[in-house]
């Protein structure tokens, strides 16, 4: 039987049609069921465990799969046998399509005619059929259950995806873990130049590789562990000269450096051209530059301020003496940049991995070094370590402990409250430190200082924090008259502190905090006072 | 008379020899189809009831109808084979022997309570409703077409009989279950058969319109699908068949042989042209299974015991294996 226009064959492809379509559901309804389970299976995995989360296009794809079985079972091939079987089963033709079809090809044998007989009829009753009874099967409730599984599964899609934020939170953290073992890095090849720091270099190369087999809580771990090693085994001279170095960072970093390449340029001008100029003049112009330049960097403004003096004095060999020395402090100035270039990279990075461990779990050290002459300057907070030789002046300013390390000429000069040591530089205000070189002078503080330099004493970073019980006491007399006379009623002999021994600010800071927070956390306490009392500690546990 | 080459006529002839047979036999209907049945199907019934249902009488009076030789032989536990089929005797004084036909050589063969026949005579049928002749003293001899042998073997008195082996029951195209006649039947048989008047059977065919209905049944076309139902059917009355019951599991020692599937198709075609339908379909296949496949299980101890009878058997078969529907998933 070949489906032409014959009523039969109309019949035939209208049961093609319908079994297509019964197909085709039965195909795409089971599949989007299974899609849909599987979508929201896949989603609510994503979830609860770290596997990919595919959103909103997991139901898409169910949707997609469910498409392609429809299709697929729309284009299904199905015989014309079966269509006429299927009609036979949906018009209860006791089997007349299908067999009218199925001998339609055949060569009638001796007994043709009832073959032929049988056609006519399957043909004749086709052609009283105009539609298949029924309609398309449709499982409804899988299939209300597949679209509802697609929605949650979409839903969940669309819907924020803790495991999804804590991965990528642990991606940030592990490039931030990436990006301290590349400043580690760094800061151990300028370590490895030093002698003195080659071991350090070596420990740290040793860190960055293990960093990369770490998982980003491992290694953040691992580098506070670094972070705590490195305070504790940087050399004192290294973390004096580092504070030296930080401040002047911060120095010029409030003071650029072309600022004094050009006082210095002037100052050199300046110093030709004493002879043979107009001293009140000049005088003027030194004390306008000597006032211009106070602010930025004092000691370089009170050389000019000398030299203007003493020109107005007369004095030209005094004058032309101060502003050689203004022009040396400028110079050192930007000597020490240099150093506190490198020191300040190696101080800003371990306080940004410090910094970064405390926000975003991350970690980071940084050290630096750095040679240069010039000016030792420290101020601030934070903490570093620093190297630099040179010449040059010590100012500190402001509050926190530091070390710096300097060597050569130069005055110290601080304001403020604080802790610090300096050689030949200030470090952190306090005292001016004495110079190791020559005709260095200290100034007295402006402010409270718990120290003076004195010359290479450690001054900066050691605090007053006598052992009690160590030394005998003084005697004290005790005396029993209003007027002060009296008699010796008894002589006690204890033991007293040694007023002469400085602590390490490191060792007793984490006390002072803790007792300060307990103290902070009393009912009696002003509340608003609280965050600055443990800001403060903060600070200094910073610059530590 | 015309010649039978259509369905309709076909149809004709059927009514035409139902309607004589009614005459003597009341009621039945089913009982009739079926016998006829296996007469256009050119196979062998078997009926089984009580006395007195009119077992014989259905078969004489189809005889009649159908204008076809008709030979009866009421078996015993001393009929011989050659009592059936025939021996040879002296001939001209004895100068000649010659061969006298049994009863077997006939067109209707009426075997009386079969089964009370021994099994050598029982035997002596074999060849003939097989092959349609008959061998004896080394010669083979054809018998007339058409050739149908109608037994009857009573169930109930089962005393010094001897159940037909397997291998002749499965000859019988189709075994037929006797109902007994409901009361308004036994009315009517009362009515006709204590009276004075007695029923004349006219013949309504001739062998010719009987051979041609025969050869008319052969051409009625089946679909494929439906030949498959019907081996399928077959395979599942088998024990280690893949869609056997239950039942045909725990029960059946043997199940139908390829011959049960000829019978089952042609019976469902002669249903087919029955019913005025030109080609053999599933439901006429299910329609005569009880029918061909009854007495073709061959039932162990365990279904005695269990009462589980070869209908139930069938039933669970025909439930076992379903309508089929085309081969494409989820499309019907």
């Amino acid at each position: 039987m070949r489906a032409g226009e014959s009523a039969l064959a109309r019949v035939v492809a209208l049961a093609r049609r319908r079994m297509r379509a019964n197909r085709a559901v039965a195909l795409a309804v089971p599949t989007l069921l299974v899609a849909g389970v599987v979508a929201v299976a896949w989603t609510a995995a994503a979830r609860l465990v770290p596997v990919p989360d595919g959103g909103l296009a997991t139901a898409l794809v169910a949707l997609v799969a469910a498409a392609v079985a429809l299709a697929v079972g729309l284009a299904t091939r199905i015989p014309d046998r079966l269509a006429a079987w299927a009609a036979d089963h949906w018009l209860q033709t006791r089997d007349a399509f299908s067999t009218a079809v199925e001998y339609g090809d055949r060569e009638p044998g001796p007994h043709g005619e009832i073959v032929r007989a049988q056609r006519l009829a399957a043909e004749e009753r086709a052609a009283t059929i105009r539609a298949l009874p029924g309609r398309v099967r449709v499982p409804t409730r899988p299939l209300v259950a597949g679209l509802a599984l697609v929605l949650v599964a979409a839903w969940l899609g669309v819907s924020a995806n803790p495991v999804e934020a804590e991965q990528a939170e642990l991606a940030r953290q592990r490039a931030l873990v990436e990006a301290e073992a590349d400043a580690l890095e760094d800061a151990a090849e300028a370590l490895a130049d030093d002698p003195a720091t080659a071991d350090l270099a070596e420990e740290l190369r040793a860190t960055i590789d293990e960093l990369d087999g770490l998982a980003a809580d491992e290694a953040a771990a691992r580098l506070r562990e670094l972070a705590a090693a490195l305070r504790a085994d940087v050399p004192q001279d290294l973390g004096a000269q580092r504070t030296a170095l930080s401040g002047l960072g911060g120095e010029l970093g409030t003071d650029p450096l072309a600022d004094g390449d050009t006082v210095r340029a002037q100052l050199d001008a300046l110093a030709a051209d004493l002879d043979g100029v107009d001293a009140a003049d000049t005088a003027a112009r030194l004390a306008e530059l000597g006032a211009a330049t106070q602010s930025g960097l004092p000691s370089v403004g009170a050389h000019l301020q000398a030299a203007a003096d003493a020109l107005a004095a007369g004095d030209t060999a005094a004058a032309s003496e101060a502003l050689g020395a203004a022009s040396d402090a400028v110079g050192a100035a930007a000597g020490d940049q240099q150093a506190a270039a490198a020191a300040a990279g190696s101080a800003a990075a371990a306080a940004d991995a410090a910094q970064r461990l405390q926000e975003g779990e991350g970690q980071g050290e940084g050290q630096g070094q750095g040679e240069g002459q010039g000016q030792g300057q420290g101020q601030g907070q934070g903490e570093g370590q620093g190297q630099g030789e040179g010449q040059g002046q010590g100012q500190g300013q402001g509050q926190g402990q530091g070390q710096g390390q300097g060597q050569g000429q130069g005055q110290g000069q601080g304001q403020g409250e604080g802790q610090g040591q300096g050689q030949g530089g200030g470090g952190g205000g306090g005292g001016g430190g004495n110079p190791t070189g020559t005709s260095g002078t200290g100034s007295s503080p402006t402010g409270t200082q718990n120290n003076a330099g004195t010359g290479d004493e450690p001054a900066l970073d050691e605090v007053f924090a006598p052992p009690v019980g160590e030394v005998d006491g003084e005697d004290v007399r005790l005396p029993g008259q209003a007027d002060g006379e009296g008699t010796t009623i008894g002589t006690a002999t204890g033991q007293g502190i040694d007023s002469t021994r400085r602590t390490p600010a490191s060792d007793v800071l984490p006390e002072y905090a803790d007792r300060a927070a307990r103290t902070a956390d009393q009912p009696d306490f002003p509340p608003e006072l609280r965050s600055v009392v443990r800001d403060y500690f903060a600070s200094l546990g910073d610059a530590q | 008379m015309t010649a039978i080459t259509t369905a309709t006529d076909f149809a004709a002839l059927h009514e035409r020899i139902l309607r004589q047979v009614q005459r003597v036999v009341v009621g039945q209907e089913r009982l009739l189809a079926d016998v006829l049945a296996g007469l256009f199907a050119e196979g062998h019934v078997l009926l089984e009831g009580v006395p007195g249902l009119g077992k014989t009488v259905l078969l004489r009076t189809l005889g009649e109808a159908l204008s076809l030789d008709v030979n009866r032989v009421q078996c015993t536990p001393d009929l011989m084979p050659a009592d059936i089929v025939g021996t040879t005797v002296l001939s001209d004084g004895g100068a000649s022997v010659e061969f006298e036909p049994g009863p077997v050589f006939t067109q209707l063969l009426l075997a009386d309570e079969l089964n009370r026949a021994t099994p050598k005579t029982q035997s002596a049928l074999l060849e003939a409703m097989a092959e349609r002749r008959v061998t004896t003293a080394g010669v083979t001899r054809d018998l007339p077409r058409p050739f149908f042998v109608m037994a009857t073997q009573n169930p109930i008195d089962m005393e010094g009989t001897y159940p037909l082996p397997e291998a002749q029951l499965d000859r019988f195209v189709a075994k037929v279950l006797v109902p007994s006649p409901t009361t308004d039947d036994l009315v009517a048989i009362l009515d006709r058969t204590t009276g004075s008047h007695e029923a004349l059977v006219q013949q309504v065919a001739t062998t010719t319109d009987l051979l041609e209905a025969i050869a008319l049944v052969r051409a009625v076309p089946m679909a494929s699908h439906v030949t498959r139902h019907v081996a399928d059917l077959v395979q599942a009355t088998h024990a280690t068949g893949d869609a056997a019951p239950t039942g045909i599991r725990s029960f059946v020692r043997t199940g139908a042989s390829p011959r049960g599937a000829q019978a089952l198709v042609l019976l469902a075609k002669v249903a087919a042209l029955r019913d005025g339908d030109l080609q053999a379909s599933i439901d006429g296949v299910r329609a005569v299974a009880h029918v061909v496949l009854r007495h073709r299980l061959v039932l162990g101890y365990e279904a005695m015991a269990a009462s589980v009878t070869s209908d139930e058997l069938v039933d669970e078969v025909l439930t076992a294996v379903p309508r089929p529907t085309p081969a494409v998933r989820g499309a019907v």
